[in-house]
Protein backbone atom coordinates (compact mmCIF):
# COMPACT_ATOMS: atom_id res chain seq x y z
CA UNK A 1 0.00 0.00 0.00
CA UNK A 2 1.56 3.23 -1.16
CA UNK A 3 0.82 6.12 1.37
CA UNK A 4 0.09 9.21 -0.02
CA UNK A 5 0.03 12.70 1.95
CA UNK A 6 -2.08 15.37 0.91
CA UNK A 7 -2.50 19.08 1.98
CA UNK A 8 -6.52 19.90 3.36
CA UNK A 9 -6.68 22.81 2.14
CA UNK A 10 -7.67 24.49 -1.06
CA UNK A 11 -5.76 22.52 -3.14
CA UNK A 12 -8.03 18.98 -1.92
CA UNK A 13 -10.77 19.45 -3.11
CA UNK A 14 -9.83 20.13 -7.43
CA UNK A 15 -6.96 16.97 -6.43
CA UNK A 16 -10.16 14.88 -5.72
CA UNK A 17 -11.69 15.94 -8.76
CA UNK A 18 -8.38 15.14 -10.95
CA UNK A 19 -7.89 11.09 -9.34
CA UNK A 20 -11.66 10.79 -10.20
CA UNK A 21 -10.63 11.79 -13.62
CA UNK A 22 -7.83 9.29 -13.94
CA UNK A 23 -9.97 6.42 -12.46
CA UNK A 24 -9.56 7.06 -8.98
CA UNK A 25 -12.42 7.24 -6.52
CA UNK A 26 -10.71 9.97 -3.96
CA UNK A 27 -13.37 12.52 -4.04
CA UNK A 28 -15.61 9.97 -3.22
CA UNK A 29 -13.69 8.58 0.02
CA UNK A 30 -12.64 11.98 0.92
CA UNK A 31 -17.01 12.80 0.97
CA UNK A 32 -17.66 9.05 2.71
CA UNK A 33 -14.55 9.65 5.64
CA UNK A 34 -15.88 13.08 7.14
CA UNK A 35 -12.90 14.13 9.99
CA UNK A 36 -10.88 10.98 9.42
CA UNK A 37 -7.59 12.26 8.66
CA UNK A 38 -6.22 8.57 7.35
CA UNK A 39 -8.64 7.27 4.45
CA UNK A 40 -7.65 4.40 2.21
CA UNK A 41 -8.56 4.75 -1.33
CA UNK A 42 -7.97 1.56 -3.19
CA UNK A 43 -4.66 0.49 -2.58
CA UNK A 44 -3.67 3.80 -1.42
CA UNK A 45 -3.22 5.11 2.21
CA UNK A 46 -4.31 9.10 1.93
CA UNK A 47 -3.20 11.07 4.58
CA UNK A 48 -4.83 14.32 5.48
CA UNK A 49 -1.86 16.93 6.40
CA UNK A 50 -1.45 20.66 6.71
CA UNK A 51 -0.42 21.97 3.85
CA UNK A 52 3.16 23.08 5.00
CA UNK A 53 3.33 19.40 6.83
CA UNK A 54 3.18 17.19 3.35
CA UNK A 55 6.84 17.83 2.71
CA UNK A 56 8.10 16.66 5.74
CA UNK A 57 6.28 13.74 5.88
CA UNK A 58 7.37 12.58 1.98
CA UNK A 59 10.67 13.68 3.11
CA UNK A 60 11.06 11.63 6.57
CA UNK A 61 9.45 8.38 4.62
CA UNK A 62 6.69 8.70 6.15
CA UNK A 63 4.55 9.26 3.25
CA UNK A 64 6.41 8.09 -0.07
CA UNK A 65 4.78 11.01 -1.94
CA UNK A 66 2.68 13.55 -1.72
CA UNK A 67 1.02 16.78 -3.32
CA UNK A 68 2.76 20.28 -1.77
CA UNK A 69 3.25 23.80 -3.12
CA UNK A 70 6.63 24.61 -4.20
CA UNK A 71 6.56 27.37 -1.90
CA UNK A 72 6.11 24.94 0.91
CA UNK A 73 8.70 22.26 -0.15
CA UNK A 74 10.82 25.04 -0.52
CA UNK A 75 10.66 26.55 2.92
CA UNK A 76 10.72 23.37 4.56
CA UNK A 77 13.71 22.65 2.65
CA UNK A 78 12.79 18.90 1.98
CA UNK A 79 14.86 16.66 -0.04
CA UNK A 80 12.25 15.33 -2.25
CA UNK A 81 11.52 14.55 -5.69
CA UNK A 82 9.54 17.03 -7.59
CA UNK A 83 8.14 14.48 -10.23
CA UNK A 84 5.57 16.17 -11.92
CA UNK A 85 3.50 20.07 -12.01
CA UNK A 86 -0.36 19.42 -10.96
CA UNK A 87 -2.44 21.28 -13.91
CA UNK A 88 -4.00 23.83 -11.05
CA UNK A 89 -3.00 26.19 -8.31
CA UNK A 90 -0.62 28.00 -9.47
CA UNK A 91 0.42 31.59 -8.26
CA UNK A 92 3.28 33.87 -7.77
CA UNK A 93 5.39 33.85 -4.62
CA UNK A 94 5.90 38.59 -4.32
CA UNK A 95 7.73 41.23 -2.82
CA UNK A 96 4.82 43.40 -1.80
CA UNK A 97 4.72 46.92 -0.62
CA UNK A 98 1.59 49.53 0.93
CA UNK A 99 0.26 51.23 -2.64
CA UNK A 100 2.82 54.51 -2.68
CA UNK A 101 5.68 52.34 -1.28
CA UNK A 102 8.62 51.04 -3.69
CA UNK A 103 10.64 49.49 -0.49
CA UNK A 104 13.12 47.66 -3.04
CA UNK A 105 14.49 50.66 -4.68
CA UNK A 106 14.83 52.30 -1.42
CA UNK A 107 18.08 51.23 -0.36
CA UNK A 108 19.46 49.97 2.92
CA UNK A 109 17.98 47.45 4.62
CA UNK A 110 14.78 46.00 4.21
CA UNK A 111 12.57 44.53 6.89
CA UNK A 112 10.04 41.42 5.18
CA UNK A 113 7.40 40.14 7.05
CA UNK A 114 6.54 37.08 5.69
CA UNK A 115 4.83 33.07 6.61
CA UNK A 116 8.06 32.38 4.58
CA UNK A 117 11.04 33.16 6.53
CA UNK A 118 13.40 30.71 5.22
CA UNK A 119 12.63 31.41 1.38
CA UNK A 120 11.69 35.33 1.60
CA UNK A 121 15.60 35.35 3.39
CA UNK A 122 16.91 33.59 0.21
CA UNK A 123 14.82 35.14 -2.31
CA UNK A 124 15.79 38.59 -0.63
CA UNK A 125 19.92 37.90 -0.29
CA UNK A 126 19.87 36.51 -4.17
CA UNK A 127 18.39 39.35 -5.31
CA UNK A 128 20.75 41.80 -3.62
CA UNK A 129 18.87 42.81 -0.47
CA UNK A 130 19.86 43.03 3.14
CA UNK A 131 16.87 41.85 4.30
CA UNK A 132 15.76 41.41 8.27
CA UNK A 133 12.21 38.76 7.86
CA UNK A 134 9.55 38.65 10.50
CA UNK A 135 8.20 35.60 10.19
CA UNK A 136 4.24 35.75 10.86
CA UNK A 137 1.47 32.97 10.59
CA UNK A 138 -1.17 34.64 8.47
CA UNK A 139 -3.11 37.98 7.30
CA UNK A 140 1.10 39.16 6.64
CA UNK A 141 -0.89 41.79 4.20
CA UNK A 142 -1.45 44.09 7.45
CA UNK A 143 2.42 44.07 8.26
CA UNK A 144 3.23 46.43 5.01
CA UNK A 145 -0.13 48.21 5.84
CA UNK A 146 0.71 48.98 9.41
CA UNK A 147 4.13 49.18 9.26
CA UNK A 148 5.12 46.64 11.02
CA UNK A 149 7.49 45.62 7.92
CA UNK A 150 8.47 47.67 4.44
CA UNK A 151 6.92 45.17 2.06
CA UNK A 152 5.60 41.34 2.70
CA UNK A 153 6.78 38.44 0.87
CA UNK A 154 3.52 36.07 -0.18
CA UNK A 155 1.65 34.33 -2.60
CA UNK A 156 -0.49 36.48 -4.96
CA UNK A 157 -3.23 34.92 -7.40
CA UNK A 158 -5.37 37.07 -8.65
CA UNK A 159 -4.17 40.15 -6.60
CA UNK A 160 -7.89 40.94 -5.94
CA UNK A 161 -7.07 40.31 -2.01
CA UNK A 162 -3.51 42.98 -2.52
CA UNK A 163 -6.22 45.88 -3.94
CA UNK A 164 -8.95 45.89 -1.33
CA UNK A 165 -6.08 46.20 1.29
CA UNK A 166 -4.12 49.18 -0.56
CA UNK A 167 -1.66 46.95 -1.65
CA UNK A 168 0.62 46.49 -4.50
CA UNK A 169 3.25 43.56 -5.96
CA UNK A 170 6.64 45.48 -6.47
CA UNK A 171 8.30 41.99 -7.86
CA UNK A 172 7.57 38.49 -8.79
CA UNK A 173 9.98 36.05 -6.35
CA UNK A 174 9.17 32.86 -7.51
CA UNK A 175 6.32 31.16 -9.71
CA UNK A 176 4.37 28.49 -7.66
CA UNK A 177 2.53 25.65 -8.81
CA UNK A 178 2.05 22.42 -6.49
CA UNK A 179 4.09 19.15 -7.33
CA UNK A 180 3.53 15.79 -7.22
CA UNK A 181 6.38 15.22 -4.93
CA UNK A 182 8.19 11.64 -4.02
CA UNK A 183 10.09 10.80 -0.98
CA UNK A 184 13.78 9.71 -2.53
CA UNK A 185 14.22 6.17 -1.50
CA UNK A 186 10.64 5.41 -1.83
CA UNK A 187 10.97 6.30 -5.32
CA UNK A 188 14.04 3.75 -5.73
CA UNK A 189 12.02 0.88 -4.11
CA UNK A 190 8.51 1.69 -5.60
CA UNK A 191 9.04 3.45 -8.68
CA UNK A 192 6.40 1.61 -10.52
CA UNK A 193 3.57 2.54 -8.08
CA UNK A 194 4.69 6.14 -7.91
CA UNK A 195 4.64 6.52 -11.54
CA UNK A 196 1.65 4.95 -11.89
CA UNK A 197 -0.16 7.56 -9.45
CA UNK A 198 1.58 10.19 -11.15
CA UNK A 199 -0.15 9.00 -14.42
CA UNK A 200 -3.58 8.86 -12.44
CA UNK A 201 -2.95 12.63 -11.71
CA UNK A 202 -2.55 13.37 -15.50
CA UNK A 203 1.03 13.13 -15.31
CA UNK A 204 3.23 11.27 -18.32
CA UNK A 205 5.89 9.86 -15.60
CA UNK B 1 18.41 -1.97 22.60
CA UNK B 2 19.49 1.65 21.55
CA UNK B 3 20.87 3.63 24.43
CA UNK B 4 18.90 7.38 24.86
CA UNK B 5 21.80 8.28 26.21
CA UNK B 6 22.41 12.26 26.42
CA UNK B 7 25.16 12.21 23.94
CA UNK B 8 25.88 15.22 21.05
CA UNK B 9 24.16 14.91 17.49
CA UNK B 10 26.24 12.77 15.31
CA UNK B 11 28.06 10.43 17.85
CA UNK B 12 26.50 7.14 18.23
CA UNK B 13 25.49 4.82 21.75
CA UNK B 14 25.25 0.92 21.53
CA UNK B 15 24.30 -1.55 23.51
CA UNK B 16 23.58 -5.02 24.17
CA UNK B 17 22.36 -7.13 21.33
CA UNK B 18 22.67 -4.28 19.12
CA UNK B 19 26.62 -3.88 19.61
CA UNK B 20 26.74 -7.52 19.70
CA UNK B 21 25.05 -8.11 16.72
CA UNK B 22 26.71 -5.02 14.75
CA UNK B 23 30.68 -6.80 16.07
CA UNK B 24 29.84 -9.89 14.69
CA UNK B 25 28.86 -8.95 11.50
CA UNK B 26 31.86 -6.31 11.48
CA UNK B 27 33.78 -9.52 12.08
CA UNK B 28 32.33 -11.40 9.08
CA UNK B 29 33.26 -8.68 6.53
CA UNK B 30 36.91 -7.88 7.54
CA UNK B 31 37.74 -10.91 7.57
CA UNK B 32 36.13 -11.63 4.36
CA UNK B 33 38.07 -8.36 3.16
CA UNK B 34 41.11 -9.85 4.51
CA UNK B 35 40.59 -13.06 2.37
CA UNK B 36 40.69 -10.95 -0.25
CA UNK B 37 43.53 -9.33 0.39
CA UNK B 38 42.62 -6.03 1.96
CA UNK B 39 45.01 -4.93 4.38
CA UNK B 40 43.18 -3.29 7.45
CA UNK B 41 44.10 0.73 8.34
CA UNK B 42 42.88 2.23 11.69
CA UNK B 43 42.66 5.84 10.51
CA UNK B 44 42.35 8.89 12.77
CA UNK B 45 38.91 10.55 13.85
CA UNK B 46 40.74 13.85 13.61
CA UNK B 47 42.06 15.61 10.43
CA UNK B 48 43.11 19.04 9.41
CA UNK B 49 40.25 20.90 8.62
CA UNK B 50 40.06 22.06 4.46
CA UNK B 51 38.85 25.75 3.59
CA UNK B 52 35.72 24.80 1.93
CA UNK B 53 32.81 24.75 4.42
CA UNK B 54 32.14 21.25 6.48
CA UNK B 55 29.37 19.98 7.48
CA UNK B 56 30.88 17.45 10.51
CA UNK B 57 31.83 19.28 13.70
CA UNK B 58 35.14 21.78 13.54
CA UNK B 59 37.60 23.41 15.97
CA UNK B 60 40.79 25.27 16.79
CA UNK B 61 43.38 22.63 18.62
CA UNK B 62 45.67 24.35 21.37
CA UNK B 63 48.18 25.29 18.10
CA UNK B 64 45.47 27.10 16.32
CA UNK B 65 45.22 24.65 13.69
CA UNK B 66 41.84 23.79 12.31
CA UNK B 67 40.52 20.73 13.14
CA UNK B 68 37.95 18.60 12.05
CA UNK B 69 36.12 15.26 13.17
CA UNK B 70 35.63 13.05 10.27
CA UNK B 71 32.72 12.80 8.68
CA UNK B 72 33.91 10.44 5.18
CA UNK B 73 36.75 7.53 5.41
CA UNK B 74 37.16 7.77 1.37
CA UNK B 75 38.93 11.13 1.32
CA UNK B 76 40.54 11.02 4.28
CA UNK B 77 42.03 7.05 3.24
CA UNK B 78 43.27 9.31 0.40
CA UNK B 79 44.70 11.55 1.86
CA UNK B 80 46.75 9.50 3.92
CA UNK B 81 47.41 6.89 1.63
CA UNK B 82 48.60 9.22 -1.05
CA UNK B 83 52.58 9.64 -0.30
CA UNK B 84 52.52 5.79 -1.17
CA UNK B 85 50.85 5.29 -4.56
CA UNK B 86 52.53 5.59 -7.20
CA UNK B 87 50.87 5.69 -11.00
CA UNK B 88 52.20 2.15 -12.19
CA UNK B 89 52.69 0.48 -8.95
CA UNK B 90 50.65 -2.47 -8.15
CA UNK B 91 47.19 -2.01 -6.59
CA UNK B 92 46.55 -1.25 -2.65
CA UNK B 93 43.63 -2.41 -1.19
CA UNK B 94 42.52 -1.16 2.13
CA UNK B 95 39.41 -1.79 4.37
CA UNK B 96 37.95 -0.20 7.69
CA UNK B 97 35.56 0.31 10.15
CA UNK B 98 34.65 3.15 12.30
CA UNK B 99 32.63 5.90 13.33
CA UNK B 100 31.62 8.96 11.13
CA UNK B 101 30.58 12.01 13.34
CA UNK B 102 27.85 13.91 11.36
CA UNK B 103 25.86 16.61 13.39
CA UNK B 104 23.06 16.40 11.03
CA UNK B 105 22.34 12.38 10.53
CA UNK B 106 20.48 12.16 7.01
CA UNK B 107 17.76 9.61 8.87
CA UNK B 108 15.42 10.74 11.97
CA UNK B 109 13.76 8.26 14.50
CA UNK B 110 16.08 5.09 13.91
CA UNK B 111 19.88 4.69 13.82
CA UNK B 112 21.34 7.23 11.81
CA UNK B 113 24.30 6.06 9.28
CA UNK B 114 27.15 6.94 11.30
CA UNK B 115 29.07 3.52 11.37
CA UNK B 116 30.42 2.34 8.26
CA UNK B 117 32.92 -0.65 7.18
CA UNK B 118 34.41 -0.15 3.80
CA UNK B 119 36.87 -0.35 1.60
CA UNK B 120 39.41 1.05 -1.23
CA UNK B 121 41.24 0.02 -4.18
CA UNK B 122 43.76 1.74 -5.76
CA UNK B 123 45.62 1.75 -8.78
CA UNK B 124 42.44 -0.38 -10.22
CA UNK B 125 41.00 1.60 -13.63
CA UNK B 126 37.16 0.58 -13.65
CA UNK B 127 36.93 -0.61 -10.46
CA UNK B 128 33.18 0.41 -9.83
CA UNK B 129 32.25 -3.71 -11.11
CA UNK B 130 34.34 -5.03 -8.93
CA UNK B 131 33.36 -3.18 -5.85
CA UNK B 132 29.71 -3.28 -6.31
CA UNK B 133 30.17 -7.15 -6.04
CA UNK B 134 32.22 -7.24 -3.03
CA UNK B 135 29.76 -4.83 -1.83
CA UNK B 136 26.89 -7.59 -2.45
CA UNK B 137 29.21 -10.08 -0.80
CA UNK B 138 29.46 -7.87 2.43
CA UNK B 139 25.77 -7.57 2.48
CA UNK B 140 25.09 -10.71 2.82
CA UNK B 141 26.74 -11.17 5.79
CA UNK B 142 25.20 -8.74 7.22
CA UNK B 143 22.38 -10.65 6.69
CA UNK B 144 20.78 -8.93 3.22
CA UNK B 145 19.90 -10.45 0.43
CA UNK B 146 20.79 -8.34 -2.71
CA UNK B 147 17.35 -9.22 -4.24
CA UNK B 148 15.37 -7.53 -2.10
CA UNK B 149 17.56 -4.47 -2.42
CA UNK B 150 17.28 -1.64 -5.29
CA UNK B 151 20.75 -0.92 -7.04
CA UNK B 152 21.04 2.58 -8.53
CA UNK B 153 24.17 3.41 -10.67
CA UNK B 154 24.70 7.17 -12.48
CA UNK B 155 28.33 8.45 -13.94
CA UNK B 156 29.51 11.66 -11.52
CA UNK B 157 29.17 14.26 -13.53
CA UNK B 158 27.13 13.46 -16.12
CA UNK B 159 23.90 15.73 -14.89
CA UNK B 160 26.48 18.98 -15.23
CA UNK B 161 26.79 17.64 -18.95
CA UNK B 162 23.49 17.12 -19.89
CA UNK B 163 22.94 20.05 -18.65
CA UNK B 164 25.51 21.61 -20.32
CA UNK B 165 24.79 20.27 -23.43
CA UNK B 166 21.18 21.66 -23.58
CA UNK B 167 21.77 24.72 -22.25
CA UNK B 168 24.83 25.18 -24.52
CA UNK B 169 27.62 26.16 -21.42
CA UNK B 170 28.69 25.36 -18.15
CA UNK B 171 24.80 24.79 -16.78
CA UNK B 172 24.15 27.19 -13.58
CA UNK B 173 23.98 25.59 -10.04
CA UNK B 174 20.31 26.45 -9.79
CA UNK B 175 19.99 24.23 -13.21
CA UNK B 176 21.64 21.46 -11.46
CA UNK B 177 19.63 21.00 -8.35
CA UNK B 178 16.16 20.96 -10.40
CA UNK B 179 17.81 17.98 -11.99
CA UNK B 180 18.77 16.68 -8.65
CA UNK B 181 15.01 16.91 -7.86
CA UNK B 182 13.65 15.63 -10.77
CA UNK B 183 12.08 18.92 -11.52
CA UNK B 184 11.87 18.11 -15.43
CA UNK B 185 9.03 21.05 -15.97
CA UNK B 186 10.45 23.41 -14.27
CA UNK B 187 14.09 22.22 -16.34
CA UNK B 188 12.05 22.52 -19.17
CA UNK B 189 10.56 26.05 -18.86
CA UNK B 190 13.82 27.44 -17.37
CA UNK B 191 16.20 26.07 -20.89
CA UNK B 192 12.79 26.20 -23.30
CA UNK B 193 13.23 22.97 -24.14
CA UNK B 194 11.56 21.17 -27.43
CA UNK B 195 9.30 18.65 -26.49
CA UNK B 196 11.44 16.07 -27.64
CA UNK B 197 14.26 16.87 -25.32
CA UNK B 198 11.96 17.26 -22.45
CA UNK B 199 10.39 13.92 -22.97
CA UNK B 200 14.22 12.37 -23.21
CA UNK B 201 15.23 14.63 -19.90
CA UNK B 202 12.05 12.91 -18.08
CA UNK B 203 12.80 9.35 -19.16
CA UNK B 204 16.52 9.76 -17.96
CA UNK B 205 14.95 11.48 -14.86
CA UNK B 206 12.41 8.25 -14.56
CA UNK B 207 15.21 5.59 -14.98
CA UNK B 208 14.03 4.01 -18.06
CA UNK B 209 16.15 2.07 -20.43
CA UNK B 210 19.01 4.73 -21.67
CA UNK B 211 18.70 3.37 -25.31
CA UNK B 212 15.56 5.82 -25.27
CA UNK B 213 17.09 8.95 -24.32
CA UNK B 214 21.08 9.10 -24.09
CA UNK B 215 21.70 9.58 -27.37
CA UNK B 216 19.13 12.25 -27.24
CA UNK B 217 21.03 14.01 -24.80
CA UNK B 218 24.36 13.23 -26.30
CA UNK B 219 25.80 11.02 -23.78
CA UNK B 220 25.29 7.56 -24.67
CA UNK B 221 29.24 7.14 -24.62
CA UNK B 222 29.39 7.67 -20.86
CA UNK B 223 25.98 6.41 -20.06
CA UNK B 224 26.95 3.29 -22.14
CA UNK B 225 30.20 2.58 -19.42
CA UNK B 226 27.33 1.45 -17.03
CA UNK B 227 25.62 -1.17 -19.21
CA UNK B 228 27.98 -4.60 -18.00
CA UNK B 229 27.49 -3.03 -14.67
CA UNK B 230 23.89 -2.84 -14.82
CA UNK B 231 23.63 -5.68 -16.55
CA UNK B 232 25.43 -8.02 -14.44
CA UNK B 233 23.79 -6.51 -11.47
CA UNK B 234 20.12 -7.23 -13.35
CA UNK B 235 21.80 -11.15 -14.32
CA UNK B 236 22.44 -11.98 -10.21
CA UNK B 237 18.75 -11.02 -9.65
CA UNK B 238 18.76 -6.85 -8.88
CA UNK B 239 16.36 -4.45 -9.27
CA UNK B 240 18.78 -1.45 -10.92
CA UNK B 241 18.11 1.78 -12.76
CA UNK B 242 20.34 4.25 -13.82
CA UNK B 243 20.53 7.13 -11.73
CA UNK B 244 21.08 10.56 -13.74
CA UNK B 245 21.87 12.84 -10.79
CA UNK B 246 22.73 10.73 -7.97
CA UNK B 247 23.13 12.85 -4.60
CA UNK B 248 26.64 11.49 -4.03
CA UNK B 249 28.17 10.75 -0.24
CA UNK B 250 30.77 12.89 -1.69
CA UNK B 251 32.16 15.17 -4.36
CA UNK B 252 35.63 13.31 -5.18
CA UNK B 253 34.04 10.52 -7.13
CA UNK B 254 35.01 10.34 -10.84
CA UNK B 255 33.22 7.74 -12.96
CA UNK B 256 30.77 5.09 -12.08
CA UNK B 257 29.00 5.38 -8.60
CA UNK B 258 26.24 3.16 -7.24
CA UNK B 259 24.10 3.15 -3.95
CA UNK B 260 22.01 0.24 -2.78
CA UNK B 261 18.42 1.12 -1.18
CA UNK B 262 16.79 -0.91 1.21
CA UNK B 263 13.30 -1.53 0.89
CA UNK B 264 12.64 -2.12 4.27
CA UNK B 265 14.79 1.03 5.77
CA UNK B 266 14.41 2.80 2.32
CA UNK B 267 17.92 3.90 3.03
CA UNK B 268 21.20 3.90 1.58
CA UNK B 269 22.44 0.63 2.97
CA UNK B 270 25.79 1.00 1.23
CA UNK B 271 27.22 3.10 -1.97
CA UNK B 272 31.02 4.04 -3.67
CA UNK B 273 32.17 4.38 -6.96
CA UNK B 274 35.58 5.25 -8.66
CA UNK B 275 37.79 8.60 -8.68
CA UNK B 276 41.10 9.74 -8.27
CA UNK B 277 43.90 10.47 -5.65
CA UNK B 278 46.72 12.58 -6.74
CA UNK B 279 49.56 10.44 -5.64
CA UNK B 280 53.36 11.86 -5.45
CA UNK B 281 54.19 11.01 -9.06
CA UNK B 282 50.98 11.49 -10.95
CA UNK B 283 47.46 10.68 -10.90
CA UNK B 284 46.07 7.10 -9.23
CA UNK B 285 42.63 5.56 -10.07
CA UNK B 286 40.88 4.01 -7.55
CA UNK B 287 37.53 2.77 -6.53
CA UNK B 288 36.05 2.16 -3.45
CA UNK B 289 32.53 1.54 -1.54
CA UNK B 290 31.45 1.54 2.71
CA UNK B 291 28.17 -0.10 3.86
CA UNK B 292 26.46 2.06 7.05
CA UNK B 293 26.33 -1.30 8.85
CA UNK B 294 23.92 -0.49 11.60
CA UNK B 295 21.61 0.28 8.70
CA UNK B 296 22.30 -2.74 6.49
CA UNK B 297 21.61 -4.97 10.27
CA UNK B 298 18.44 -3.23 10.47
CA UNK B 299 17.40 -3.87 6.87
CA UNK B 300 18.44 -7.89 7.46
CA UNK B 301 15.80 -7.77 10.53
Amino acid sequence: MLTVALPKGRLLEPLGALAEAGGLPLAAALRAAGRALVVEVGDLRVLLLKDADVPVYVAQGVAEVGVAGLDQVLERNADVLRLMRVPFGHCRLCLIAADGSRPAEEGGGLVIASKYPRLAAELAARRGHQATVIPLAGSVELAARLGLADAVVDLVETGRTLRENGLHPVDEWLRVAPYLIANRAAFHVRRDEIRALGRTLGGAL
Amino acid sequence: MNAPSKVPAGVLAMVGETARRQREAENRCLDLLAAEGFQQVHLPVLEFAGDEPGSGYRFVDRAGHLIALRTDFTPLAARLLAPCLEPDAPPLHVCYAGEVIRPQPARLRRLPELYQLGFESYGVRDGATRALALTLELLRLTGVEPAACHLAVGVSGLAEKVLGRLCGGPPADELVELLRVADVDALGDALELSPGRRAALAAAVLGEPAAGWAGRLGVAGEVGRVGPLLEAARAAGLDASFELAPRLAGDYYRGVVFSLWGRHTRAVLAGGGEYVVTGVHGEVPAAGACLALGIAIEEAA
